[in-house]
């Protein structure tokens, strides 16, 4: 105990005394989390439409205004020519052709169903999908205000939107932003500072000294689990006072969740630091993994939407699980009732990869 | 007595190359014993092995009977090493450095100040220093330092004075001598044939193998020839015209001069040498001289590409 401690001293002196690093640590990622936030932001924030009308009846033009009045609908162009609409489509001139069928009045009046096409540009397809939630909102509630007028009795869909009901991207988006960056720091930190000692040769005099192997992988991993706790709590700092993400959950409990899975980061950074000799080969094993880390997290792109060995990758990584229990937890208020299975795979997760490191872990040369 | 330390037909080999060839050899209580040899010999791994780090491929050892490949984490706690790089925290500083090796031994640095002193001494000016900055000299002391602190019984000091200036190694020598007789027995390598004069015994190591093993004075006693040192001369010239005579047993270059070894007590052998070259070179220098340690190492190193 009094080594790991006399190690974890020395840890914190050597970080603390290289200002450089000190940066790389606490302030790029935090500059990171600012610009990346507001980035990547896919709100939609206006809509150009064209007007494609076949009836020109006083019920179209009603729903016309509908739209114009909506503040995110703004009206390009407004012919019945299709060919002269699809290139106001085609030029990025309009987003969405809204297509109002012949006898559109007359077909409403008597109840027969009736069907307004939209014509999207889905090059972006989560904007896409949204222009399309949008248009149909407003449309249904024209139906409903008009089937009304008619004392119609047709039940009419309604969307809500729970947890995050200005559908606010940042809030969607900035926990799971801090989790790539609390992985980055305590995987690639703990993988080069290891690489370090082996290549500039402290490791070899550490070696000849009575330091367990344990002392000293405690000494490396508790500075890491210290600095990756002090980075989540700076994040959600910001993420709190700067973007009023709300922390509906136990704190507590995000901790603990914290805990689990920066073991898990730790463990394979030690053991890609097992494997290598010098910092370079560590970086680009890191690199590596990370991509696939953040690329198949569901962080851009919803898991469910990949194919399934894509799915299947997803849901074996354990970033995956910690960005959707900390959605969960900070914006739901999910508590350990409901996300324990996650935490009981992390856990696994946690001690397999740590104990294949440590034995993987010699204090010989090689 | 049963020696100190011990090492019988230790092997290594890395992949094809034989590191060391059945390397044996026992150093004493109150003994600096030296490996000379060139870079690549084996010297780094043999002191690897020792010092527990490595595991050999055959052979064993021992220090103070422990056995290094059983006992190895209670010769841990005995050893002082230092290893060929300089691998204390170059980041820490000197006084940093020193307090932390002598906190993960157990102990601090007041209690074995004694044993330090007259090294720490000349580093205390900079002791807030940090040990990056330090020169070449200067890490070496305090390498040196850190390796004492926890009284260990024996120090293994794998090329201590490689890349340090001529004053700093006497300086850095007349230091081991000083802990030699505080009954700690050292095993130090070194490439300077010149440091070889400082041990009490040294083996000249070359390819794994132990060429000889002896006290540097028999060593140089027992060389069974004559040296003379040739100068004035182009040396290309000189070598050509002579390396073919009857009797030349080597010739090396030192400095500006050519080491010509011929066999001991023929003088027809130097007289046909004085006159090949007073033909081609006539204002040649030739004189008889003692061989030192380099022309041992060199001749042994001969010898054994011949057989």
């Amino acid at each position: 105990m009094r080594n790991v401690l006399l190690l974890i001293q020395k840890e914190f002196k050597q970080i603390f005394r290289n200002k450089a690093m000190l940066a790389i640590m606490f302030i790029m990622p935090m500059i990171q989390l600012l610009i990346l936030s507001n980035a990547a932001d896919l709100e939609l924030k206006r809509v150009y439409f064209a007007w494609e009308d076949a009836d020109k009846s006083d019920l179209s033009t009603s729903l016309l205004s509908k739209f114009e009045n909506n503040p995110l609908f703004y009206l390009t162009h407004y012919s019945d020519n299709q060919e002269q609409n699809d290139t106001q489509l085609g030029n990025n001139k309009a987003d969405v052709i809204i297509s109002i069928p012949n006898d559109f009045e007359r077909d409403l009046t008597n109840k027969i169903p009736t069907t307004i096409q939209l014509r999207i540009n889905a090059i972006d397809g989560s904007a896409g999908g949204l222009i399309a939630t949008y248009s149909n909102k407003i449309i249904n509630e024209f139906y409903s205000d008009e089937l009304l007028k008619v004392k119609a009795t047709k039940r009419i869909v309604e969307a809500r939107y729970l947890y995050n009901p200005a559908l606010n991207y940042k809030t969607f988006m900035l926990p799971g932003i801090l989790v790539i960056l609390v992985t980055v720091i305590g995987l690639l930190l703990t993988a080069l500072n290891i690489a370090r000692e082996k290549e500039i040769g402290t490791i070899e005099q550490i070696n000849v000294t009575p330091i367990k192997k344990h002392q000293f992988i405690l000494g490396k991993l508790l500075p890491m689990l210290a600095i990756g706790i002090g980075e989540f709590i700076l994040g959600m700092a910001i993420a709190r006072l700067i973007f009023h993400i709300p922390v509906v959950g136990n704190p507590l409990v995000q901790l603990l969740f914290l805990v689990v899975y920066l073991c898990v980061m730790l463990g394979i950074g030690l053991l890609i630091s097992t494997r290598v000799q010098t910092q370079q080969q560590a970086m680009f094993i890191a690199f590596f993994i990370l991509m696939v880390f953040m690329f198949l997290s569901g962080l851009f792109s919803s898991i469910e939407n990949m194919p399934a060995w894509g799915q299947m990758i997803a849901n074996l990584i354990p970033i995956s699980y910690f960005i959707r229990d900390t959605r969960s937890i900070l914006l739901k208020g999910a508590g350990l009732k409901e996300l324990y299975p996650d935490l009981i795979i992390l856990s696994i997760y946690a001690v397999v990869v740590n104990t294949v490191a440590v034995l993987a872990y010699k204090k010989t040369t090689d | 007595m049963q020696p100190f330390i011990k090492a019988d037909e230790i092997t290594k080999t890395y992949g094809q190359t034989l590191a060391l060839d059945r390397v044996s050899f026992e150093v004493n209580q109150n003994e600096i014993f030296g490996f000379i040899g060139p870079d690549g010999a084996g010297k780094s791994t043999l002191f690897q092995i020792m010092t527990t780090l490595l595991i050999p491929d055959s052979g064993s050892g021992s220090i103070n009977e422990l056995d290094i490949a059983k006992n190895y984490k209670e010769i841990r706690s005995i050893i002082g090493y230092m290893p060929g790089r300089f691998s204390l925290y170059q980041d820490l500083t000197v006084a940093e450095n020193l307090k932390f090796y002598a906190n993960i031994f157990g102990t601090t640095i007041k209690a074995n100040y004694e044993l330090i002193k007259n090294i720490y001494d000349l580093l205390e000016p900079f002791s807030k220093r940090k040990a990056g900055d330090l020169s070449g000299g200067m890490k070496q002391k305090l390498a040196l330092c850190c390796a004492l602190i926890h009284q260990p019984k024996a120090l293994f000091l794998d090329e201590p004075t490689t890349g340090v200036d001529p004053v700093s190694r006497t300086e850095f020598w007349d230091n081991l001598t000083q802990i030699k007789h505080l009954g700690i027995p050292i095993v130090v390598s070194t490439p300077y044939m010149d440091e070889a004069i400082r041990c009490d015994r040294v083996a000249l190591i070359h390819k794994g193998r132990i060429l000889k093993m002896d006290t540097p004075q028999k060593i140089i006693a027992e060389f069974s020839a004559t040296v003379l040192s040739l100068s004035n001369i182009d040396k290309h010239q000189a070598r050509e015209a002579i390396k073919n005579l009857e009797g030349i047993e080597s010739i090396f270059a030192f400095g500006d001069s050519l080491h010509i070894t011929v066999s001991k007590d023929n003088s027809s052998i130097i007289d046909n040498l004085r006159s090949t070259l007073s033909s081609i070179i006539p204002d040649y220098k030739l004189s008889e001289i003692t061989p030192d340690f380099e022309d041992c190492f060199l001749q042994l190193m001969k010898e054994e590409q011949n057989v």
